[in-house]
């Protein structure tokens, strides 16, 4: 198997990695459990679709899920409108998102810190009360922006539907689509040597067509890989077309799957075909990476010297930081401030009842008896998650990028598929996979199942994320560390670690935010005793108790938060900056 | 000589059934006993219950307090659990004790592979096992009588309206709502949903106005909205004038907060009889033999229905709970105010009536809406 990946990095010499002993059989079976992990709820999912039980309560196996999810009246359409959503948000965020991440890490705009920190804040924050927060303002009816233009001469009729296509775009954009590109992109272009930016100014070249012509090309594996993560995400979202789209018959891919998952009763093997059906989607979008990144060089860390020189603004500095400001406190302060007044109103977005505040939603939560326990529950599950997934991914990535083994496209391939599968089958998958298991290795019902469904699901984005940066660091750094007679494990703490400590930060506090966040994958695998914070809050939410969430979902924003500084504050330390 | 051959006849069985009564007594007493001890014991139980914080707060106390048992609780509706306790039986896993279901999510899987054990075997307190108690004697939504027993009958307030927006003198009857005043005006829970009110008036509708009122209905361009909450939300708002399916539950906290929705008066063609979200079902081979005992008949006992029916606002059956407070919420306890045979007739979740009515009319609605 020809990879192109590898190819970009030929290896000049022996590596420590290449002459330890029985290296191949150790990483086969790497292999082997990783394909087991991954493809075990995959298999199921094929699996599934095929399942029928027969009124007598047999199981046959036919085509009459396929036929079903085929069938289903509107399905064309909701893969359009799936696909037409994916490529404007994906198009704006891509444009929008490599103009602030290239603001604020290679230009000398003021407070660049905390403005790439108020992203990493927008991307924590739940899209549930993003949603609702724009639903409060932009709502055709009762929306508070409507109502303020409405009450200009010049305009007649609300300006704005949040209940759109559009709507749908303008929310996902202020939720994580934006955010996720400047957090995934902005430690790439840090890491960009500032020479070859000198070089292009040397060469008449100004800013902007620096960014266009050198910085961009030269960040492509980043780019691509947020932009394909962001496709496949996209392609993927649930929430947000739910709230926004089914009112105006707006229907996408996933809300069907969702269909099928909630009538009377609940059609599984349509579910799960139409859940296999974006494998297809995947593996093109995989094949076209590998495509796009062969035989290119895309090495930005190199031995040799490392400029890190900022262009400056000049007098373009406060209006590009007003500028940035504005998208920042677009994608954050409007969602926070949401949330935070929906916990102490008696009915969310009503300002004009009487005496509309209340503490009461607090009180009701704070006494609940479970809270604590969920706290814990949700405290163990992101930290173990974080663990395992930071040390799962690296392997992966590294095999991946800078070993010759001969599995590492496969590898590659595999790391790809928990995002094939939509949350609420891949938990379904996964808890199928772990009752198989349960007899020789008893994880099911227990917390480790829950970390190990996160650990799973996250793999996409967190080995893609080592990868990105692991394809920046040229093999001369490691190689020079085992000329000058350094161990394995030196090079790895002296040379790899302190490298790629921001970026294992980073992932780790993604795969913590996505634990504490995770509703879809872990609710079929979670019991009574290991209830995380995020399952409380759809509790409530199921039990119409929309307010009482709120609370829950404005802990779980202060939790992520709170890890945010710390990842920061930590970052800082190990030089995230 | 035959007058005192019967007169000692009859003194001999008074005698013997007076005998028999306090060691019958002394035998339940007993092993009421025992099952609580052995429950303290196994120290905890597994049970799934409807989406409610209310309720699972209400009961994890309430046990906890009465009988040392942790409550170990999955909330979830019956689909899912039913689901998960046939995959989790199928595996070999232990994991449920007792869940809440009625017959019919029971019916797709769990019934036919065998994973329900008939209830009255774990029946030991008299004032449950005593029909007199119960309104309508023992009722069951499964036809075989053994494995969902039924404790709760109300009917609900399930179409609302907004005052601003829609007047009662203008929707007396279903036939109202087809006047295309109401086009693009009226919400219906969608009955796909799971909801089971959704799916309870969508079946009544389909009954007893048939499938051409339902498509005349749908040619009103409803809005269809798969949370209840949502229906509420639309119907506070003015979005819509009129909301079908949705209960006092939903509108509550909008009524407290002096919105402008009500229900509409009970129609003269009837609305149909609820039995909520069912009874225990207990699960074979469950972990805490001992512990679901106990849950089972202090659920069905006069201080579990009370608190059930307080905490999730569904009515029981039961003659010795007060109810008559219900109708504030919106909710009409079938014991205080129909007749046994309007309950039958009413009523389209058992068994017999689900098969008739609630299958076709879903299967219809699947067919019929967007």
């Amino acid at each position: 198997m020809k990879i192109g990946t590898l190819e970009s990095f030929p290896a000049q010499s022996k590596r420590w990695f290449d002459s330890f002993d029985g290296r191949a059989l150790l990483l086969s079976a790497f292999l082997a459990l990783v394909a087991f992990l991954v493809f075990t709820p995959l298999l199921f999912l094929l699996y599934a679709s095929f399942e029928t039980v027969s009124p007598d309560g047999t199981t046959v196996y036919t085509l009459q899920g396929w036929r079903q999810a085929l069938a289903n009246p509107g399905i064309v359409t909701a893969i359009y409108n799936s696909f037409s959503l994916a490529v404007a948000r994906q198009s704006i965020a891509t444009v929008i998102g490599i103009f602030l991440a290239w603001l604020i890490a290679r230009t000398d705009v003021p407070l660049s810190g905390w403005l790439e920190f108020s992203f990493w804040i927008s991307y924590f924050i739940p899209s549930l009360p993003v949603a609702l927060g724009w639903i409060l303002l932009m709502d055709p009816k009762y929306g508070l922006i409507n109502d303020w233009l409405a009450s200009l001469p010049f305009i007649k009729g609300p300006l704005f539907d949040v209940y759109s296509f559009w709507g749908i775009v303008w929310v996902h954009l202020s939720a994580s689509t934006i955010a996720i590109k400047v957090m995934l992109l902005t430690p790439a272009f840090r890491n960009l040597d500032a020479a070859l930016e000198e070089a292009s100014h040397v060469a008449g070249a100004g800013a902007l067509k620096t960014l266009l012509r050198i910085a961009a090309p030269i960040m492509m594996p980043t780019i691509l890989v947020a932009l394909i993560l962001g496709l496949i995400r996209s392609l993927e979202a649930f929430e947000i077309e739910l709230i926004l789209g089914r009112p105006v018959g707006l229907h996408v891919f996933s809300t069907k799957i969702y269909s099928f998952m909630t009538v009377e009763p609940p059609q599984f093997a349509p579910a799960s075909a139409l859940g296999s059906f974006f494998l297809i989607v995947l593996g093109l979008l995989v094949v076209f990476q590998r495509f796009f990144l062969k035989d290119k060089s895309y090495t930005t860390i190199t031995g040799r010297g490392f400029s890190a020189r900022l262009i400056r603004l000049g007098r373009w500095r406060y209006p590009t930081l007003g500028f940035v400001l504005a998208i920042a406190l677009c994608t954050t302060v409007v969602p926070i401030a949401s949330l935070f007044f929906a916990t102490f109103m008696k009915l969310f977005g009503y300002f004009h009842i009487p005496d509309p505040w209340t503490l009461d939603n607090w009180k009701h939560v704070l006494k609940d008896p479970i809270l604590l326990r969920s706290l814990q529950n949700t405290l163990v599950l992101g930290i173990s998650a974080a663990a395992l997934g930071i040390g799962l991914s690296s392997v992966i990535a590294y095999i991946i990028v800078k070993s010759k083994f001969g599995g590492r496209g496969l590898l590659d391939f595999i790391s790809w598929i928990p995002w094939s599968i939509p949350g609420i089958l891949l938990g379904m998958a996964l808890a199928s996979s772990l009752l198989l298991i349960h007899k020789v290795v008893p994880v099911y019902g227990t917390m480790f199942a829950l970390v190990l469904a996160m650990a799973i699901s996250g793999l996409p984005l967190t080995v893609q994320v080592i990868k990105a940066f692991l394809m920046q660091l040229a093999d001369e750094l490691e190689e020079a560390s085992q000329v000058a007679g350094a161990s394995w494990y030196t090079t790895l703490r002296r040379i790899l670690l302190p490298l790629l400590l921001p970026c294992l930060i980073v992932v780790g506090l993604l795969e913590f935010i996505a634990s504490a966040r995770n509703i879809s994958t872990v609710v079929l695998l979670a019991t009574g005793k290991t209830r995380t914070l995020a399952l409380l809050m759809l509790d409530y939410t199921a039990g119409a108790e929309l307010e009482k969430a709120t609370v829950v979902g404005a802990m779980i924003v202060l939790m992520v938060v709170a890890a945010a500084i710390c990842a920061r504050i930590l970052g800082g330390k190990f030089g995230i900056q | 000589m035959q007058k005192p051959f019967f007169k000692t006849a009859a003194l001999v069985f008074i005698f013997c059934a007076l005998a028999l009564v306090p060691s019958a007594r002394a035998q339940w007493q007993s092993e009421w006993e025992r099952v609580q001890a052995g429950a303290r014991k196994e120290g905890k139980l597994v049970i799934s219950i409807p989406p409610s914080a209310d309720l699972r707060k209400a009961l994890e106390e309430a046990v906890k307090q009465k009988f040392g048992i942790e409550l170990e609780i999955v909330l979830s509706d019956s689909a899912r659990t039913t689901k998960r306790v046939g995959d989790e039986f199928k595996a070999g896993v232990r994991y449920f004790d007792v869940i809440t279901s009625t017959w019919d999510a029971l019916s797709y899987n769990l019934l036919p592979m065998g994973v329900i054990e008939p209830l009255e075997q774990f029946w030991i307190l008299p004032e449950v096992k005593d029909p007199a108690n119960w309104w309508g004697g023992h009722i069951w939504t499964d036809s075989a009588k053994r494995f969902a027993y039924s404790p709760l009958a109300y009917s609900l307030d399930n179409i609302w309206y907004n005052s601003g927006h829609a007047k009662p003198e203008e929707l007396r009857t279903y036939d109202d709502l087809l006047n295309p005043k109401w086009k693009g005006k009226i919400a219906l829970w969608d009955p796909r949903s799971g909801g089971g009110a959704a799916l309870g008036i969508w079946g009544y509708l389909w009954l007893t106005k048939g499938e051409s009122y339902l498509k005349r209905l749908v040619q009103q361009n409803l809005l269809l909205v798969e949370d209840r909450r949502l229906v509420a939300d639309s119907l506070a708002r003015g979005k819509i004038a009129v909301a079908i399916g949705a209960t006092y539950y939903s509108y509550a906290s909008f009524m407290k907060a002096g919105l402008p929705v009500k229900p509409l008066p009970p129609s003269k063609e009837g609305t149909f009889v609820s039995v909520g979200n069912g009874g225990p079902v207990v699960v074979k081979n469950h972990p805490h033999p001992n512990a679901a005992k106990v849950y089972v008949n202090w659920l069905l006992s006069k201080e579990g229905q009370t608190l059930y029916s307080k905490a999730f606002g569904q009515a029981t059956r039961r003659l010795d709970v007060d109810t008559t407070w219900m109708p504030e919420i919106g909710v009409r306890p079938a014991k205080d105010s129909i007749t046994l045979e309007n309950f039958y007739k009413w009523q389209n979740a058992l068994e017999e009536k689900d098969l008739a009515v609630r299958r076709p009319a879903l299967e219809f609605a699947k067919k019929i809406l967007p």
